[in-house]
């Protein structure tokens, strides 16, 4: 087992860590190449793009709740509980901290680990909360595909085990166990950030530019719906 | 379809090479490899190198056909056969980068001139050669860029590199021959001949022709295009006639220098003459006199595929497997090595494919071949297809996932000492163990004594207490570390516990030993038997240090190293020694010698002025101790270096 333990966190936390920045910098260049495909496309269909609504519309995706409370204020909140967590706490653990040291030489300020303890379990809550509310409404439940269950849960597998970990009273397996498959989930994390819908921590500000550019309708499309559906002759 | 799953292979290797040859280049060569003295030519000169070589010989046989003999039939072939020799020679150049030690050595033939040397003419042929090749190329690239001015000037000339090129190739083709001329009892005799400069050219020109053939017809089925027969086939003739003269050739020179009886002992070395042989020359030979077999692409690529395998097995052999024998070496490639080769290779074959793509390598292929190529039909946009063939960059998409993909993978295969470095395994140590024991005090001299293991009998004037054991290297040299009597002797001294626990430090950790009692860091000699041997003369000399013949020859029953070597006994220790003891040294172990053997050549880095951070520092070798800190030159202070034992009053 420890030999495993080993494994993930070297060769197998290296070979993680290169996915994820050679990952990253192959979705830039490509959206970067495909953004320049793109606006010279839109430029020789004599069209412009609205910068400033491109903007706004980003810092606006970008608040945690939408003006109006949002449509679901529940998710709203649980999914900045839940994005705060993710962020924070692998990043600033303190034990997180000391292996980085030893392994690479660097390192930074970290968290309390009361703090930390709060943030986890608030993670793994608000988690749960969400997949509930995603399992809950049948509009959610319509548009998810696989990969939203499945990253929410590999997702909630390094934090449940981590805090397990930190709190060996309440663990019922053996630590070394424990540390493996939360070893093995963080890796298997940052090895599929680059490649799923996760890829949004560096596609963000992008997203709303793709939006604007790339996702305009055919002229006459809708006259193309009717026509596939048969019903030319009635209003639209 | 199959060009796309050909290319995806070609990433995925290409990844896997290029993950090998970055950690190679910061780790060093020795991390990587699995060669030894013995047998320092490897996979990657004698795979990569010494086989890639004639297989690359296709150019300069294609050019001397077409631009010297005039054989117009074999003009179609000739652009295609010149990319595949720079694509060989290119492959070369960089396996043998990575091969030698000091990797940004390659340039060195530059500028430093050995005239003796095979090597240094091999390495000139072979940049040479290289210039001529991408000379001879830079036409198609002219020509797709429309410099029409150049390409007139590049036509002018052409001929005259072509003839140089030729000239080049005969040059070092044959002296990659005569490179193992000079290795008469390490090859085996079924392979080592004087002749060998002479055979490793014919073949060049006989494999030229069938590799160029097997290029051809692979690279027309990738692209779903008719293979042009014609010249394929006269290439077989001529192949099969070269070939016959290597047979012929090798097999006279091997009767007439009286090596017959090897042929049919039964051994390995002889299997794989024979197996050999029959790939690289008997089979094709056979095959090819029909015309039947000539002219079917089928044939056609099975026959060259066994003539490539088999003239590579040929060079193989010559570098390194026919040494085995007599070497006694053992070498099995690592996965590093073939990563590497098929690496360099897979990416070797992607350059080759983007110019048949953009260039007009083949003037069979072109355009609208290579659209019909990559077309992978509708796709359905809602599936998980489309996030890796959407377009814009379908390819890219697709390829480069791949290639990340292969990336992540190596670095799971390789070893730890590829992926963080070779460094020398971390002696086991043990830890402290609580024990029991008897404590024996003398009052007048002020000295404690300890009887362990228990001596039931001494139970009267002695105390019985526990004490902590160390003994790290478990060697059965250990220290006693009585925790109360610590505590009694500094308080004495007026000092607290403080002495050794602070609270200040990380995980408020206590002192190590070595913060009171320096001389634990001491050094001195290791006994080597085997040097005392030969100074005295061999086995005549014994009774020297073994006084009494009759008793079996142990530490207790031989003379002590101070009794010849009175320098090495340490006077101002505070290590205190019993009533009536006397201080004997003996070596301080494993730890001592390391750090003479590492902190030497540290020392004089930094000395020298090394750039490397931390490079005279505790740490840079004590990595995984954050406890550990300072520079070697405290360490020195504390640890003067050794210096040569002293022989006074002794024999030397």
């Amino acid at each position: 087992m420890e030999h495993w333990l080993h494994f993930a966190r070297g060769p197998m936390f290296v070979a993680a860590l290169a996915v994820l920045g050679l990952g990253m910098a192959r979705l830039v260049l490509l959206n970067g190449a495909s953004l320049a495909v793109m606006l010279h496309r839109t430029r020789s269909h004599g069209r412009t793009v609205a910068w400033k609504r491109v903007l706004h519309n980003t810092f606006l995706a970008l608040r945690p709740f939408p003006a109006s409370g949002g449509a679901r204020p529940w998710y709203s909140l649980l999914s900045l509980v839940f994005h705060l967590g993710l962020l924070l706490t692998p990043l600033f653990l303190a034990a997180h901290i000391v292996l980085l040291e030893r392994g690479f030489g660097v390192g930074w300020w970290a968290l309390d680990p009361v703090v930390a303890d709060w943030l986890t379990l608030g993670t793994i809550v608000s988690a749960l909360g969400l997949l509930f509310l995603r399992v809950g409404s049948p509009l959610s439940r319509a548009i998810s595909r696989p990969q939203d269950y499945f990253l929410l849960l590999l997702i909630l597998t390094p934090f449940v085990t981590g805090y397990l970990a930190m709190h060996p009273l309440l663990n019922p397996w053996d630590y070394d166990a424990t540390m493996l498959v939360h070893v093995l989930s963080g890796n298997l994390i940052l090895g599929l950030l680059p490649f799923t819908k996760l890829s949004h921590v560096a596609l963000l500000p992008v997203a709303q530019v793709f939006g604007e550019i790339g996702w305009h309708l055919r002229p006459k499309a809708g006259e193309f719906v009717a026509q596939v559906l048969g019903k030319e002759n009635q209003p639209i | 379809m199959r060009l796309l799953t050909v290319k995806s292979i070609l990433w995925f290797f290409a990844g896997f090479g290029f993950v090998v040859i970055l950690l190679r280049m910061l780790h060093g060569v020795g991390s990587v490899v699995a060669l030894n003295d013995l047998l320092p030519w490897g996979l990657w000169k004698g795979g990569g190198v010494v086989a890639l070589v004639p297989i690359g010989g296709a150019g300069f046989t294609l050019a001397a056909f077409v631009y010297v003999f005039h054989w117009r039939r074999y003009e179609p072939l000739a652009r295609a056969a010149v990319l595949l020799g720079l694509m060989c020679y290119s492959s070369v150049a960089i396996g043998l980068t990575f091969d030698i030690g000091i990797w940004w050595r390659i340039v060195f033939p530059v500028f430093f001139w050995q005239f003796h040397s095979t090597l240094f003419e091999i390495a000139w042929c072979i940049m040479l050669y290289l210039g001529v090749l991408a000379f001879e190329f830079s036409h198609a690239i002219l020509e797709r860029l429309r410099w029409t001015t150049i390409l007139h000037l590049v036509e002018k000339v052409s001929i005259v590199f072509i003839i140089l090129g030729i000239a080049l190739s005969t040059l070092h083709q044959s002296s990659l021959g005569t490179l193992f001329l000079a290795t008469p009892y390490r090859l085996h005799p079924l392979w080592y001949s004087p002749l060998l400069p002479l055979l490793f050219f014919i073949t060049a020109i006989g494999l030229g022709c069938l590799t160029i053939t097997w290029v051809t017809l692979v690279t027309h089925w990738l692209y779903g295009v008719k293979q042009p027969l014609a010249p394929l086939t006269g290439l077989a003739r001529i192949a099969s006639i070269v070939l016959g003269a290597y047979l012929v050739l090798r097999l006279g020179d091997l009767l007439v220098a009286g090596k017959a009886g090897y042929f049919f002992t039964p051994d390995w070395n002889v299997l794989n003459f024979w197996v050999e042989l029959l790939l690289s020359a008997i089979l094709p030979i056979v095959f090819l006199s029909r015309r039947s077999y000539r002219e079917s692409p089928t044939a056609l690529f099975w026959i060259a595929t066994a003539a490539i395998v088999g003239m590579s097995l040929n060079r193989v052999n010559v570098a390194g497997l026919a040494t085995l024998s007599a070497t006694q070496a053992t070498y099995i490639p690592s996965w590093a090595e073939w990563f590497v080769t098929l690496g360099i290779l897979s990416a070797a074959g992607l350059v080759y494919l983007l110019c048949v793509e953009h260039l007009r390598v083949f003037p069979t292929i072109g355009g609208a071949q290579v659209e019909g190529a990559h077309d992978l039909g509708t796709i359905d946009p809602a599936g998980w297809h489309t996030t890796f063939f959407r377009a814009p960059f379908a390819g890219a998409r697709f390829f480069s996932a791949v290639f990340v993909a292969a990336v992540g993978l190596v670095l799971v295969l390789l070893p730890d000492s590829a992926v963080f470095g070779a460094r020398p395994e971390p002696t086991p140590t043990r830890g402290p163990r609580s024990v029991e024991l008897q404590r024996l005090e003398d009052a007048s001299a002020d000295l404690v004594q300890y009887v362990f293991p228990i001596e039931p009998d001494r139970g009267l004037e002695t105390q019985r207490t526990r004490a902590l054991l160390l003994d790290a290297d478990a060697n059965g040299r250990y220290v006693l570390f009585e925790h109360e009597r610590h505590g009694d002797r500094l308080e004495e001294q007026g000092r607290t516990c403080a002495a050794c626990h602070h609270q200040s430090l990380p995980f408020a950790q206590a002192s190590s030993c070595r913060t009171c009692h320096r001389d634990m860091y001491q050094p001195t000699q290791i006994f080597d038997h085997g040097a005392h041997e030969r100074s005295y003369g061999g086995n005549a000399d014994c009774p020297t240090c073994h006084t009494d013949p009759t008793l079996p020859k142990t530490k207790a029953t031989t003379v002590q190293c101070k009794e010849c070597h009175p320098a090495m006994v340490e006077t101002e220790t505070l290590v205190r020694t019993g009533a009536g003891q006397e201080q004997s040294t003996l070596a301080s172990g494993y730890k001592d010698a390391m750090h003479g053997l590492c902190v030497t050549c540290h020392q004089r880095e930094v000395e020298r002025g090394s750039k490397r951070p931390g490079f005279g520092e505790c740490s840079a070798c004590h990595r995984d101790v954050p406890t550990i800190t300072g520079t070697l030159q405290r360490l020195r202070e504390v640890a003067p270096r050794s210096t040569p034992m002293q022989s006074e009053g002794g024999r030397p």
